[in-house]
Order: C-alpha cells, then sequence, then structure tokens
C-alpha cells in the first residue's frame, strides 16, 4: 500500500503529514502526563518511596546498567523461551485442530475453559511438579504463551471461506494442497496476531514465574525492590519490561507488515 | 420433449453433432435429510446436454439453479440420481480434471499475482506440460481475457471485472471437457457484464466447450445459449426448456434484433410467471 502512495509526491508529502500527525497526540499526551505527574509529587511533597518523579527515575539508571544487565538477561530469556515454545505448540496443535474437526471438536471447550484460568493459579501445581529452579518460570511464560496462540491459530487455519474450498475441491486438490497454497496463508496474519498477543503474556508469565521461585530476573528485583520499599529499583524495572515488550511487539508489527503483502492485516481478529 | 425439440429444428454451428455430453437422471437433491425439516431442492430432473452446447439455466431465486450446477461439478451430492458426462459419473469427471467451475464471485487468492492465480490449476492437477509450457499457456489465455501485462499485478490491485477475467483465465487454461459456469457475473455492474459477455461469446466460439450457465439475467442466457432450461422453484424441477434458434456468431447487433427480443420476453414472463 506505502509502496502505492509513494509514487507521487504530494501523497508522500500527506503521508508524512499523517505520520508527524499519528505521532502528535500520543506525544502530547506523554508530555502532559509526566509534567502532571512531576508537579503532583512536588506540590503535594510526596516522599520519594512512594512516588518518585520520572526524572528521578531516568537520573536512578546512572550507575546501574551493570547490575540491572544480567536481570534483563534471565527474563528476557525466560519471556524468549516461553513466547517461543508456547507459540511453536499453540500454532502447531491449532493448524492441527482446525484440520481434524472431531480433534477440535472434543478439546476446544476445555481449552476455552483453561485460558480463563490465571497463569498464578497453576504456578504452585508447576513447583511441585518441577521443583524450585527456572523450570517453573519457563513452563509459565509457556503456559500463558500457548493458549492464546491455541485459539489464534484454530481460528486462522479454520478461516478459509466456503467458496475458496470449493474451487480447490473442483480442481481436484488433495487435502496437503488446500492446507499448503490457502489454509496456511489465509491463518498467517491470525498467527501473526498471536505472536504479538503473546509478546506481553509471556513477560506476565516470567515476571509471575520469578515472584515465586526466581532467584534473578526483573521480576525477582521488584520483589527485592517491595521489601526494600526501593521505589526507583522498581521502576526501573518496569520500565525495562515495557521498552523490552514494546520493541518486541513493534518487531512484530513490522514483520507482519511485511511478510503478509496481501492486504489482510490485522483482520487476524485479536481474540485471546 | 428437450431432446427431440433439438433434434427438429435447424441448429447453430455449436450443433454439428447430437452426441449426448452430459446426461442428468432422475437427480433429487434434499437438504437437511437428517434434521426434521428436509427441503427438496431439486426434484425429478432430467436433462441432456450435448457436445459443444452452451445452456442455460434460469429461474427465480430459490429454484436450485446452483444447485443443480453444483452437482453436475461433483461439489455437492446428488440425493438420487444419476449424472454422467461422457459415460463418466461427476465424480470421476472432476477427478480427471475434466470440469472446470466458475464461482459467483472470483475467488483469487490474493496472495497470489495474477499469473499465478492462473497457473494454480497446473500446480494443484500436477498436468503433464512443462512449467515452461503451462507458463505459456496461461499467458496465451491472459491475452484472449485482455489482461495482457497485468501477469505481476495482485487482485487487490485490479477492478472487479478485471478480478473476474482472471477467475476466467484460471477456468479456461487447462483443457477440461465442460465448463460449468455458476452466474459468474452476478457481481459485476450491466455494463462489465455486457463486455463480459461479449467476451464469453467469443471464447465459446473460438474454444467449443460445452458450456452450463447459470445466471437469472434473462438477457444474458438468450445472447449466450443455445438452450435456455427454465427451473421451476420449491422444488426445483425443469419447467420449459427452450430452443434459442438465432445463428451464431452472435455479437452486439443480435441484442437489436426482433427474434432476440421476443426469447427475452417470452423467458422473462415465463420466469416471473414461476416466482409467485
Amino acid at each position: 500500500m506505502s509502496t502505492k502512495t509513494s509514487m507521487l509526491p504530494s501523497n508522500v508529502k500527506s503521508s508524512f503529514l499523517s505520520t508527524a500527525d499519528h505521532y502528535k497526540y500520543p506525544v502530547i499526551f506523554l508530555v502532559a502526563f509526566l509534567g502532571i505527574w512531576t508537579a503532583g509529587v512536588r506540590f503535594y511533597e510526596i516522599p520519594q518511596f512512594i512516588l518518585p518523579t520520572p526524572m528521578d527515575i531516568v537520573m536512578s539508571f546512572q550507575g546501574e546498567i551493570g547490575s540491572l544487565t544480567p536481570h534483563t538477561q534471565a527474563t528476557l530469556w525466560e519471556a524468549f523461551f516461553g513466547w517461543t515454545v508456547g507459540n511453536l505448540i499453540g500454532i502447531t496443535l491449532g493448524a492441527v485442530m482446525a484440520e481434524f474437526a472431531v480433534l477440535k471438536r472434543s478439546i476446544y471447550p476445555y481449552v476455552i475453559m483453561l485460558r480463563s484460568l490465571p497463569v498464578v493459579a497453576f504456578a504452585p501445581l508447576l513447583i511441585i511438579w518441577m521443583g524450585v529452579n527456572t523450570g517453573p518460570i519457563l513452563a509459565a511464560a509457556t503456559i500463558t504463551t500457548f493458549f492464546p496462540s491455541l485459539v489464534n491459530s484454530i481460528a486462522g487455519f479454520s478461516s478459509t471461506d466456503q467458496l475458496t474450498k470449493e474451487l480447490m475441491h473442483s480442481l481436484n486438490a488433495s487435502r496437503w494442497q488446500v492446507f499448503r497454497k490457502v489454509k496456511l496463508y489465509n491463518a498467517v496474519p491470525y498467527i501473526f496476531s498471536a505472536l504479538r498477543i503473546s509478546v506481553a503474556l509471556a513477560f506476565v508469565g516470567a515476571v509471575v514465574g520469578e515472584w515465586l521461585v526466581g532467584n534473578q530476573g526483573l521480576g525477582y528485583l521488584i520483589i527485592v525492590a517491595n521489601n526494600q520499599l526501593n521505589t526507583l529499583l522498581l521502576f526501573r524495572a518496569l520500565i525495562i519490561i515495557g521498552v523490552f515488550a514494546t520493541a518486541w511487539f513493534g518487531l512484530m508489527m513490522f514483520l507482519e507488515r511485511w511478510i503478509v503483502n496481501w492486504g489482510s492485516q490485522a483482520s487476524g481478529g485479536a481474540t485471546r | 420433449m428437450s431432446a427431440d425439440d433439438a433434434t427438429d429444428k435447424s441448429a447453430g454451428i455449436s450443433r454439428r453433432a447430437q452426441d449426448v455430453k452430459i446426461s442428468v437422471d432422475s437427480v433429487d437433491k434434499i437438504y437437511g435429510m437428517d434434521t426434521d425439516s428436509p427441503t427438496q431442492a431439486l426434484k425429478d430432473i432430467n436433462l441432456e446436454i450435448y457436445d459443444n452446447e452452451f445452456v442455460s439455466i434460469v429461474g427465480p431465486s430459490g429454484c436450485g439453479k446452483t444447485t443443480l450446477l453444483k452437482c453436475l461439478g461433483d461439489i455437492i451430492p446428488q440425493t438420487a440420481g444419476e449424472i454422467n458426462v461422457s459415460g463418466k459419473s461427476a465424480e470421476e469427471v472432476r477427478k480427471n480434471n475434466d470440469l472446470s467451475f466458475f464461482f459467483q464471485e472470483d475467488v483469487l487468492l490474493p496472495w497470489r499475482s495474477v499469473m499465478e492465480n492462473v497457473m494454480l490449476p497446473f500446480e494443484i492437477q500436477g498436468a503433464d506440460t512443462t512449467e515452461a509450457e503451462a507458463r505459456e499457456r496461461a499467458q496465451e489465455i491472459l491475452k484472449t481475457v485482455g489482461l495482457e501485462g497485468f501477469e505481476d499485478h495482485q487482485p487487490e490491485e485490479l477492478s472487479g471485472g478485471m478480478r473476474q477475467r482472471v477467475a476466467l483465465a484460471r477456468g479456461f487454461v487447462y483443457n477440461p471437457e465442460i465448463f460449468l459456469m455458476d452466474e459468474p457475473f452476478a457481481a459485476l455492474d450491466e455494463l462489465t457484464r455486457r463486455k463480459m459477455n461479449q467476451e464469453l461469446l467469443r471464447i465459446h466460439q473460438e474454444i467449443q466447450k460445452t458450456t452450463v450457465f447459470v445466471t437469472h439475467h434473462i438477457s444474458e442466457a438468450v445472447w449466450l445459449s443455445d438452450r435456455v432450461i427454465v427451473l421451476s422453484p420449491r422444488p426445483g424441477e425443469v419447467h420449459e426448456v427452450v430452443e434459442i434458434d438465432i445463428p451464431r456468431p452472435r455479437d452486439e447487433s443480435t441484442r437489436h434484433t426482433d427474434a432476440f427480443d421476443e426469447y427475452e420476453e417470452y423467458l422473462t414472463d415465463t420466469v416471473m410467471e414461476l416466482d409467485v
């Protein structure tokens, strides 16, 4: 789409303007938000351990990067592991379930039931089964990723319309050909939807896991900060999670735009 | 009765031989057999369609036109009766890649270019042609439907009429024995439809293939067909078969003849009476 508009100079200009427009409001909002925050803290003389100013938080990173790095790496690895494994299993199983109606009909109701349970509810079980180590953390991140991924994948692999199926049937296409040449493509936007949604969820799983059994990682840091009333540290951990999750999410959006170039991005509804 | 009528009259050039190509014998179709309220869509359909003939099926909505065509194409199974194409069952014909089905919508795969969409049948059917031959054939047919130079375009870049022409090219690219067309121009505006009709007339003239064409557009049916089959609704039954005795080749001027007007009026009245 962008290639079409960029052929005309006037359109380039207008698309540039609309990009500026696009960012204008979020930026204004952010500045206003930080301003009110700072003014509020100053005006009511709120102590730093309850609510530091944004500037305090940013400045507090100074000299702390070295000590934050291993924790960041640990959490990133856990989230990445959970995201990768959860999506791999979720997408594959979704494809299989969408292809075999009996399987879908027998399992799907339970999937819906299970995915509404919060991961915290699984955590004690995971610890009993896997012990106090990184196992339960990786499992928690995997489980939080898995369910939305599975649900999206089933929806995606089932999204091929009746007429297209009839066309393939009239051409005497084999089941495998229908899957590979049609269903797979129709599933791609849904798969990307799953990959995007599950970034945040993988971090949730990793952080919750660290709360329960971690001895390092940003979730672990949050607990430590909480015990020490070290509010600055707590905010630093939150900001790092936010930055990496957003960048990761953005990378997925970029990949989707690059790969799904047939004008059906984001049609994969953000079911979760 | 229809078959006798057909043999009596002096026919257009497509009626060289009276070989029966498609025979439909006592076909019933009942939807929802396993439910409390089954509906009979087709009842005791008997038809003979000749080699190289262009036959249209018209009738009020709900008369089972599309159902009948989909039975012919082995897309849905009939409940009773037999369908034969050159002595083979509809299923054998489909599995042998001897039929080409055209749908109400273009059903293009949006992630494929125009060329890749037209090549789809070769890919699926693993035709015994080489890649280069297949490409050449696709190129040729794209030229026939007036899409030369659009090979690398994506479907979303094309107008509705152009997309429908890609769909036609995809259906014409391989070499089946029969064409089954389910209101392929229904989604088009009147002007584009007219152009596509001309296109189809010309293509039929050129490749002479047995064609069954479903439409609710009477003048389209008269213009294109050797015979028009009128179905009555609920359940769908053959009400009348009308021979269109207008010589071929036909063109735009055909539409302005008295014969054309008479057929159109007669068929319109017939269909309207059936549509209660």
